[in-house]
């Protein structure tokens, strides 16, 4: 007889919101998406501070000769990351709301979504397979 | 915004390197190939130096979009380090700061 594994409810899916952004709205905007998690009942991790990167560019001041006087500019991105657990429709519709209804995201954060699905299965010498 | 010519010209000089970048590296490669014999790598020695100028990519050089400036460029914006100040003190520039350290 032919062994056959068989799904067993309907499995969960890990998303996680990579964020990241320029200026001091990120913080508040992770916030709000973990706080809408966990106020739907969904087991949420985060908001995690990742460590941030920064790029320098070193100019001349003057237009003309001068080397020694400088200007130094940088650009910071920092970053956060939310993590939420859940079965596959609960997150669907999760994913679906932070992308429509929240509260507007600003133009300056940047946010990835990344999903896992976990759809268990029946292990193999379980008496309960089905032939 | 002005046409710059000098930025016209690099832009030929990339259209140029771009279709030309293939098979100049093939040639490049088979003429220092030890396994084909002298006359056939002298071929492709000849097919690199005698190929359009503009096709190398010593040609190509960065310049500001709005000065055509070549020097001091941030690639970043592609606008010499002058507009970029002058951008930078305007606050045009998303999330860039002067730092001090």
């Amino acid at each position: 007889m032919s062994v056959s594994q068989t799904i067993v409810g309907n499995g969960r899916k890990i998303v996680s919101f990579n964020l990241q952004g320029i200026d001091k709205v990120l913080p508040y905007i992770a916030k709000r998406i973990a706080w809408a998690a966990k106020l739907s009942g969904i087991k949420t991790v985060g908001p995690l501070p990742l460590p941030s990167t920064s790029r320098q560019w070193t100019v001349n001041k003057s237009p003309h000769t001068d080397k020694h006087s400088r200007d130094q500019y940088e650009m910071k991105v920092n970053k956060r990351l939310v993590q939420i657990d859940a079965p596959v429709q609960t997150a669907d519709m999760f994913v679906k709301f932070v992308q429509t209804k929240l509260p507007p995201i600003s133009a300056t954060v940047d946010i990835k979504i990344e999903e896992r699905v976990y759809l268990p299965t029946e292990d193999f010498y379980s008496d309960k397979r089905i032939a | 915004m002005k046409i710059i010519r000098k930025n016209k010209k690099d832009k030929e000089r990339r259209e140029i390197y771009k279709q030309a970048e293939k098979m100049k590296n093939m040639y490049k490669m088979l003429r220092r190939n030890e396994l084909l014999d002298q006359e056939t790598r002298n071929y492709f020695n000849m097919k690199v130096t005698s190929s359009e100028k503009n096709s190398s990519i010593s040609r190509i050089k960065n310049r500001c979009v709005e000065t055509g400036r070549s020097r001091g460029i941030i690639s970043a914006y592609r606008i010499s380090r002058l507009r970029f100040r002058e951008y930078m003190k305007m606050g045009l520039i998303s999330g860039v700061k002067k730092i001090s350290y």
